[in-house]
């Protein structure tokens, strides 16, 4: 018998998402310093009331529901589920409060879009919003790409409520035997690209002219939203705003490793090199790169009309990798990539749809369930060629050499057939709303899949319905599924009783 | 605290190798998309 919920999973529910708000609370003092330094009162104060928000509910969730007992696996994925959501409500509020949103939905879809790393953006007027707030929406990428929980993780998580809530946050590797020792693993891997990555973006900002503050400022930003692949800039122009050709190469860089599953990081940097050549998914990855970049191509063919071929590869290559992992940065106005060929559109939305490396900052399918896929019908085909008895298996290096079974293979046809519904519900919806079906499903990838790259039906007009779908699909595709489900068992059951 | 230092010191040691080999993977990936897209703009161009 399936067990029913009780009023002990209400409780550490409450006191896990207490802890949450306390948490968000403790973060938001950054942008606070921010403001301070560069005298930004006004956003001060409404950091200030966001602040007392967060503690004030904090504090009284962790009052009314005391210390709980261990975590069980569905409590675990309740807290992550529920818990990008109440991050998304706190978190719109300073954003609110700055005067750039139309209304409350609008700074909501803002900070879903920040911690789902999507990079899909509502608020108005953005080059004139002050630096703490403007830090507040690149550091909410970063807390969301890392995880929020993550975050909350390494501070006040035991061991084994941890693991439950890791596997929660979408994260099926266990890099390290312990989920706290992976997290920080994670953590100390982000922060030290965080500075180089950092660094080498302000450097070539202040060779292209900007000053020092502002060349750190936004070298800054745009790795956090890049490194997590979320795709937000300072600027409304997104990266168009920079003109270089060698700045686009470093986000390229930036975005790749991004990309790329923490696992193989840590393989590298504790000196298994071979592991970059051996493993699965990174030769999947370029694979597909190739492919989609390939279908693109083809699409422009008896289209090209530029001058030389370093601004055609910047025209087409930059969307491309930035569709594929799911960063979203542009260097090209989305009116322009509404006009692209239809085909080279379809490459795009397939590189979106199938995503970066399981475990890293990037959203969609992911290369590792495409990876298996082909792996398991390999098997399967081998399986007919050979005589009956014989007994087939089939491996690949994902750290390890990994036998596949039909498990595996089925919990990944799963996700994957979800994410496809929701691709396509997407689509119906904005067909609905009167937009052409195909912008319609490159919006809808773009925001189910993480990416936040735009063909311009993404605006402070659109319908309220899809705003509130599209934040919908942000936050599953963020979470691929499984924790939502459980989370509206529970609400129902709650509401039954 | 100072065991975790040196702890970490450690593997950004190896680290910093490890990071100059990641680098070389995204620009295998850009070089090799830039060679794709410049044969094909030739090949489009030649055509015409």
């Amino acid at each position: 018998m399936i067990p029913d919920f009780s009023k002990d999973d209400i409780t550490v529910v409450s006191h896990y998402i207490g802890k949450i708000f306390v948490a968000l609370g403790i973060i938001q003092i950054l942008p606070i310093v921010i403001g301070l330094i560069c005298l930004e009162i006004a956003a001060v104060v409404d950091f200030f009331i966001s602040i007392i928000t967060c503690l004030s509910f904090g504090s009284i969730l962790l009052y009314f529901s005391p210390s709980p007992q261990e975590l069980n696996w569905r409590q675990g994925m309740i807290i992550v589920a529920l818990s990008w959501f109440v991050a998304m409500f706190v978190s719109a509020l300073p954003l609110y409060l700055s005067g750039h949103f139309e209304c409350f939905l609008d700074a909501c879809f803002e900070s879903m879009s920040a911690y789902a790393t999507t990079g899909l953006i509502l608020i108005q007027d953005l080059d004139h919003l002050s630096h703490a707030h403007n830090i507040w929406r690149h550091l909410m990428c970063f807390i969301g790409g890392q995880g929020i929980i993550l975050v909350a993780l390494v501070f006040f998580f035991r061991g084994g409520d941890a693991l439950r809530i890791y596997i929660g946050e979408a994260r099926d590797d266990k890099i390290l035997p312990n989920s706290i020792t992976t997290a920080k693993f994670i953590w100390m891997v982000s922060f030290t690209y965080l500075l180089i990555g950092s660094l080498l973006l302000a450097c070539v900002l202040m060779f292209h002219g900007l000053p020092f503050p502002r060349a750190i400022f936004h070298g800054l930003c745009i790795f956090m939203a890049g490194w997590d692949t979320a795709g937000f800039a300072p600027q409304s122009l997104n990266i168009l705003y920079y003109h270089s050709f060698v700045f686009e190469l470093v986000t390229i860089i930036i975005v790749l490793l991004g990309a790329t599953s923490f696992g193989v990081h840590y393989a590298v940097w504790t000196g298994k090199y071979r592991e970059l050549k051996e493993d699965f998914e990174v030769k999947i990855l370029m694979f597909t790169i190739f492919m989609t970049y390939l279908v693109v191509l083809i699409g422009f063919s008896g289209n090209i009309d530029f001058v030389d071929p370093v601004s055609f590869f910047r025209y087409t290559f930059y969307q491309l990798i930035s569709g594929h992992t799911g960063v979203g940065y542009s260097n090209i106005y989305s009116s322009q990539l509404s006009k692209w060929p239809e085909l080279a559109i379809i490459g795009v939305i397939i590189a979106m749809g199938i995503g970066g490396c399981m475990n890293s900052t990037a959203g969609g399918i992911k290369v590792f369930r495409i990876g298996l896929f082909y792996k398991s019908m390999k098997r399967d085909i081998r399986k007919l060629s050979y005589p009956e008895s014989s007994y087939i298996r089939e491996y690949f290096h994902h750290q390890r050499e990994i036998s596949i079974d039909d498990n595996m293979v089925k919990t990944a046809m799963v996700i994957t057939i979800c994410y496809i519904l929701l691709y396509f519900s997407g689509a119906l919806v904005g067909t609905f709303f009167g937009y052409g079906f195909l912008p319609s499903l490159f919006e809808s990838v773009s925001a189910s899949a993480n990416v936040g790259l735009s063909i311009g039906i993404t605006n402070t007009s659109m319908p309220v319905f899809m705003k509130m779908w599209y934040i919908f699909q942000m936050w599953a595709g963020r979470l691929e599924f499984f924790a939502i489900f459980i989370l509206v068992r529970f609400l129902v059951k709650t509401v039954k009783r | 605290m100072k065991k975790r230092l040196i702890r970490y010191i450690g593997i950004l040691k190896r680290g910093i190798i490890g990071i100059s080999i990641e680098l070389v993977y995204p620009l295998i990936v850009t070089v090799a998309a830039f060679l794709i897209s410049l044969i094909m703009f030739y090949s489009e161009i030649s055509h015409r």
